[in-house]
């Protein structure tokens, strides 16, 4: 049995009335690449905002690589190794794309105090440029975020989450919004990151998951409906019910 | 690309350096104060632009400074280093104080925080009696001496050449915090606090920081203005010096240093002649704002970029036209 970069256990979230999230449970195995699947407000983003502490549970546990992290602060978990992108792009719109990746690479360098050497001095730089170049961004380096179009503004938001060096990213909706073209650039970008690297991802385009994701847990109105690797899910007569049968 | 950032710096500084050569006292003893503005918006920019909390209590830092070295030389009959390094350091440490209340509230609310603040500056020292000299405010404060025969600060040129010389570097230390990992993530929170926390970024404490460096450039400016002036009185803490320093960050574009900067000296220089022709300066302080917005959103340090772009669009329609 292969180990678990990132386990869910019994996790419950409520805003007021509204149970966003009921007692959902899910195991993601180091390395393989996890598609959460499910209709408009099923709970997608609120088990990623619980799982990098944007958000406290009610109840259940949050795991990464074994070790408890349900109550952490972001920061924290970040610098244990677990990075998200968002939804709705999270950037920072007046710097460059290469300051948008240092500020994200620097705490996890552990150089993100000083104040009287340069942010960005060779080593850190370096790192930067390689990563954007990795993503075929390199051309992108020096123009200001609020200067780029959307699909490229989709792909720096991947690009500043691997900043931080992390061994879990979570992937909100990556190409949402995005023409068939970008799309298939986003993934292709997807399929290249490290194997090493476990994937977390939410997907509404049904052909995205189904090229990328091994494994499927499929969500509807907070509840864990199916789960299980993506051929067995995609035939599940509930899940052809509830989600891809419309 | 730092490099080039410190060689303009001293650049600057030594052209400026050259004008007791070129003018008269009159205009010797005006480009001092329009230092000392310049270099203060320049500080204030650290918060406004670079950390995006625009402040119109700013003035009150620079007004404590002087009344602190006001304090020391006249009235405890210090040596002027001592009132200066008393003055600065005392400012220092109320800014401390105050910020981790203050960085609590953003935008709007952060301004008339910081206006709050001023004002209660000002009510301070004008109901200080005897000891803040009240509305008179406090006469007669020496200037320090530099022990040496060449350099005598209480001459127009030899204060002009000191003033320069602290407010280089101060712009040069102030330019290297911009640039440093402190420095980005002031930008970083300015853009997106909340992506900041989620990286790693303790948030509140370098709004702190921030906020205390740019009250420490506003002191050190206020004390240069107290020894300039020989007297502080309340107008040094007035409200509308507030907003001189507040609409020269706008005015000069936030963020930039270099433009708050020369909008700072610029705005002082304006005022000096208006004040002689009318008393309207604060209605011409408000219309250049309107028109700065209008016409240059981003400010005097944009408009490099914006003559570029005019340049450029008639050539390339040109190009368009010519083509088959
Ligand atoms: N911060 C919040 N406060 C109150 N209610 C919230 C909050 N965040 C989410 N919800 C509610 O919880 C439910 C789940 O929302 P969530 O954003 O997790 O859905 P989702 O699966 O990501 O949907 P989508 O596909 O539209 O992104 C919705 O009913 C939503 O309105
Ligand atoms: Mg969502």
């Amino acid at each position: 049995m292969t180990e678990s970069a990132l386990t869910v256990d019994n996790l419950t979230v409520r805003f007021g009335g509204i149970v966003a999230l009921a007692d959902v449970s899910l195991t993601v195995r180091a390395g393989s690449r996890h598609g959460i699947l499910g209709p408009n407000g099923s709970g997608k983003t609120t088990l990623f905002n619980a799982i990098t502490g944007m958000i406290m549970p009610q109840s259940g546990r949050v795991l990464l690589a074994g070790r408890e992290i349900t109550r952490l602060a972001p920061h924290a978990r970040v610098s244990l190794g677990l990075a998200r992108t968002f939804q709705i792009t999270s950037l920072f719109p007046s710097l460059t794309a290469r300051e948008n990746v240092v500020l994200a690479a620097l705490p996890a360098l552990r150089r993100h105090r000083g104040a009287w050497r340069p942010a960005a001095d060779r080593e850190v730089a370096e790192r930067a440029d390689r990563l954007l170049t990795d993503l075929g961004l390199s051309h992108l380096a020096d123009r200001p975020v609020v200067s780029l179009g959307y699909g490229e503004q989709r792909q720096l938001e991947i690009a500043v989450a691997l900043a931080t060096n992390p061994r879990v990213l979570l992937l909100d909706e990556p190409t949402a919004g995005l023409s068939a073209a970008e799309t298939r650039t986003v993934v292709s970008l997807i399929q290249r990151l490290p194997a090493d690297l476990t994937i977390v991802l939410i997907e509404h385009d049904l052909g995205v998951v189904f090229d990328l994701a091994e494994h499927l847990t499929v969500l509807a109105h907070g509840e864990r409906i199916a789960d299980g690797p993506a051929r067995f899910v995609r035939e599940d007569p509930i899940v052809k019910e509830v989600y891809l049968g419309g | 690309m730092r490099g080039r950032g410190e060689l303009i710096v001293l650049l600057g500084a030594a052209i400026l350096a050259c004008a007791p050569l070129l003018f008269g006292v009159y205009w010797t003893n005006l480009l001092t104060q329009a230092i000392i503005f310049g270099g203060a918006a320049l500080g204030l920019d650290i918060l406004v632009g670079r950390t995006g909390m625009p402040s119109l209590g700013h003035g009150a830092f620079f007004g404590l400074a002087g009344y602190g070295v006001a304090l020391g030389v006249t009235r405890w009959s210090w040596n002027p280093w001592l009132a200066a390094a008393f003055g600065i350091l005392a400012t220092i440490a109320i800014a401390l104080a105050f910020a981790p209340l203050a960085v609590r509230a953003r935008g709007l609310t952060f301004l008339t925080v910081m206006l709050a603040f001023g004002q209660v500056c000002w009510g301070l020292a004008t109901r200080g009696g005897e000891f803040t000299g009240g509305e008179n405010g406090l006469p007669g404060i020496r200037r320090p001496s530099l022990g040496l025969d060449f350099w005598d600060l209480d001459s127009p040129d030899g204060f002009y050449l000191f003033t320069l010389l602290v407010a280089t570097i101060l712009t040069l230390a102030i330019a290297r915090l911009a640039a440093s990992p402190v420095g980005l993530s002031l930008q970083g929170i300015r853009d997106n606090d909340r992506r900041m926390l989620a990286l790693g970024y303790n948030v509140a404490a370098r709004r702190v920081v921030a906020f205390v460096v740019a009250a420490a450039a506003g002191a050190v400016y206020g004390a240069l203005s107290a020894f300039f002036n020989g007297f502080v009185g309340p107008g040094s803490l007035d409200w509308r010096l507030s907003a001189q320093l507040l609409l020269s960050v706008v005015i000069g574009g936030a963020g930039s240093l270099w433009g708050p900067f020369a909008a700072g000296g610029a705005l002082h220089i304006v005022r000096t002649y208006l004040t002689g022709e009318t008393q309207r300066w604060p209605m011409v302080l408000g219309a250049l704002y309107v028109i700065a917005v209008l016409v240059l959103p981003g400010g005097i340090a944009s408009i490099g970029g914006v003559l570029r772009r005019r340049w450029r669009r008639p050539r390339r329609q040109a190009a368009l036209e010519s083509a088959p």
